[in-house]
């Protein structure tokens, strides 16, 4: 299907080849609360003080909308946001010149198509330490690191968030209005104010907790 | 390049496309069902063939070089190991399943006895990264690769990069898979009119259709869906099978149903190799069947075989030994690349 879809933009490209594109940039700011997230630097949320070890999510099936309606869809687009590399927050894709768009809508995580799809590369390449082995599936998002509130050994939580079959879907479909150059934030402290590390701090596979968790960071991410 | 180019470098790579698929069918016979996997997404090819190979029988996928796939699947048992209930990995691990036997792979829509696995290309990620088999990482295989003597020019040739990644090297692993088709026992003789059952294997045939056919399916020998079969739990293993993937109570203790083909070659049998002979598998479908609530429906009914028949349908199940296949020169150990590798 994949390939399919590529064949046809190469087609799609051959006859419109002179036809111009733009080059859009969408920077995703990893904070928390005002600030920005470094890596095993402590942070003082609302119920606990936090460090990050990990921090890795997928954005998907990117797509920019007008007046509540898809008019572009970004093809081809997966994109690994990591913590650890900044290059990969500030995410780069071509739009058809002239297109005016007050919104986008992206996946957070990797549909179930994609999850059946076999072997893909890049963003998606299983060397990225985002995809199970025991058992198959992307994970969606991964965030790991300590707080001296969390009661699971060496005071460490692990969040693997993943799953790509019903009932327990944890890829996010979200609609942000946003305007060109306009810039997204990932608000953490949002995120941790809404868990309590003493009871929930390891999730490892699909089920509801991955689903309710998927919900909550779906629901930190705005633009700015 | 100019848009002319393009189109016409498109249109034979769709032609070659479609090549690649027909030589692939020219080895599976016309009774056989389409194949689950797309080989359109990954279209064969010799050069991607031979990488598959070597790395199938090459123990740098493991973490201190010991293990090779064919440690666990080799290939004069069918692609499984023989006398071992177990499976057995790097330091001496013992696992809690039995290796199972590969071919026709590309008809399996999933992978290992509970299904955990959802498409060949991935299968491989599991072995490699399984502390008890071969205890490595993903990564760490493909950044040795990239180190080796003879993988990057044997990808260069293959893909036209020399940079391995794990889309790569995983689809090479695929297209090796692949190729190991088992279509030639003397079943498949008797269905090309080759050859003629026994009268014998006829009357175990018969037998067979009876009392076996409707998850062990013809052509395949499996219907490659899941069942609770009526082992008794082995309380040594506490294996309660497919529920531990979609934790579902009506999974629990349900196998991946496995082919009958080759079953000379790949004993012991169960997903916990519980059974060295056929007659003791035989046995438990008629005394043993143990009960319960996901009990397989087709088990609910007693079978019974007389000893004669026994014999019969053990005539029959042997003709599904495929030994030009198990004995295939094209899918052993590559000699000639991996003896003279230097690292």
């Amino acid at each position: 299907m994949k390939q399919l879809i590529f064949v046809f933009f190469l087609i799609l490209n051959c006859f419109n080849g002179f036809s111009q594109t733009n080059t859009e940039h969408l920077n995703f700011h990893l904070k928390f609360g005002e600030e920005n997230i470094k890596l095993h630097k402590w942070y003082k949320g609302e119920k606990d003080t936090i460090q990050f070890k990990t921090i890795k999510f997928y954005i998907s099936n990117l797509k920019l909308t007008k007046d509540n309606s898809v008019i572009y869809s970004v093809p081809n687009s997966y994109y690994l946001i990591n913590l650890e590399d900044s290059n990969s927050q500030k995410i780069s894709f071509n739009t058809p010149e002239g297109l005016i768009y007050s919104g986008i809508e992206f996946n957070l995580g990797i549909d179930s198509a994609t999850n059946n799809a076999g072997v893909l590369g890049g963003a998606l390449d299983p060397t990225n330490g985002m995809y199970w082995t025991w058992k198959s599936g992307y994970v969606n998002t991964k965030i790991e690191g300590i707080s001296k509130q969390c009661t699971a050994r060496k005071n460490q939580f692990q969040f693997h968030i993943g799953g790509y079959k019903n009932p327990f879907k944890s890829f996010k479909t979200i609609t942000i209005e946003l305007k060109p150059n306009q810039q997204l934030t990932v608000d953490f402290k949002a995120l941790f104010s809404e868990l309590d590390l003493q009871t929930t701090h390891t999730i490892m596979s699909p089920g509801k907790n991955a689903v309710d968790f998927a919900e909550l960071v779906s629901t930190s991410i705005y633009s700015k | 390049m100019t848009h002319k180019n393009s189109i016409v470098i498109l249109c034979l790579s769709l032609f070659l496309v479609a090549f690649k698929c027909k030589e692939y069918n020219s080895v599976v016979p016309s009774y056989f069902p389409e194949t689950v996997y797309n080989l359109k997404e990954n279209p064969l090819d010799s050069n991607k063939i031979k990488i598959g190979r070597t790395l199938f029988y090459d123990p740098i996928l493991s973490k201190d070089n010991t293990i090779s796939c064919s440690s666990c699947h080799s290939p004069y048992n069918a692609f499984s190991h023989t006398d071992h209930d177990l499976s057995h990995g790097i330091y001496d691990s013992i696992g809690t399943r039995n290796a199972p036997a590969l071919f026709n792979l590309a008809w399996h829509s999933s992978f290992m006895w509970d299904g955990a696995i959802n498409h060949l290309d991935m299968q491989a990620l599991a072995p490699i990264n399984h502390a008890g088999e071969m205890g490595e990482t993903t990564k760490n295989v493909v950044d040795k690769l990239n180190k080796s003597s003879i993988y990057p020019v044997l990808f260069e040739s293959a893909f036209g990069t020399k940079e391995i990644t794990g889309e790569l090297m995983l689809k090479a692993l695929t297209q090796f898979q692949l190729t190991l088709v088992s279509a030639n026992s003397k079943y498949d003789q008797v269905k090309s009119r080759e050859k003629f059952f026994s009268s014998k294997e006829q009357n175990g045939y018969k037998l067979f259709k009876q009392n076996c056919n409707s998850c062990h399916t013809e052509p395949l020998f499996s219907s490659y869906q899941f069942a609770n079969n009526g082992l008794p739990i082995d309380s040594t293993l506490s294996d309660y099978g497919r529920k531990r993937i979609t934790q579902k109570t009506e999974d629990n203790m349900l196998f991946k149903i496995p082919s009958l083909r080759n079953l000379s070659y790949s004993y012991p049998y169960m997903h916990d190799g519980r059974f060295n002979k056929l007659n003791q598998v035989l046995n438990h479908y008629t005394n043993g069947i143990k009960d319960s609530p996901t009990l397989s429906l087709k088990l609910k009914k007693k079978i019974t075989f007389s000893s004669n028949e026994k014999v019969d349908l053990i005539a029959f199940l042997k003709t599904l030994d495929d030994k030009a296949f198990v004995f295939n020169p094209k899918n052993k150990f590559p000699r000639s690349i991996l003896l003279l590798k230097k690292d």
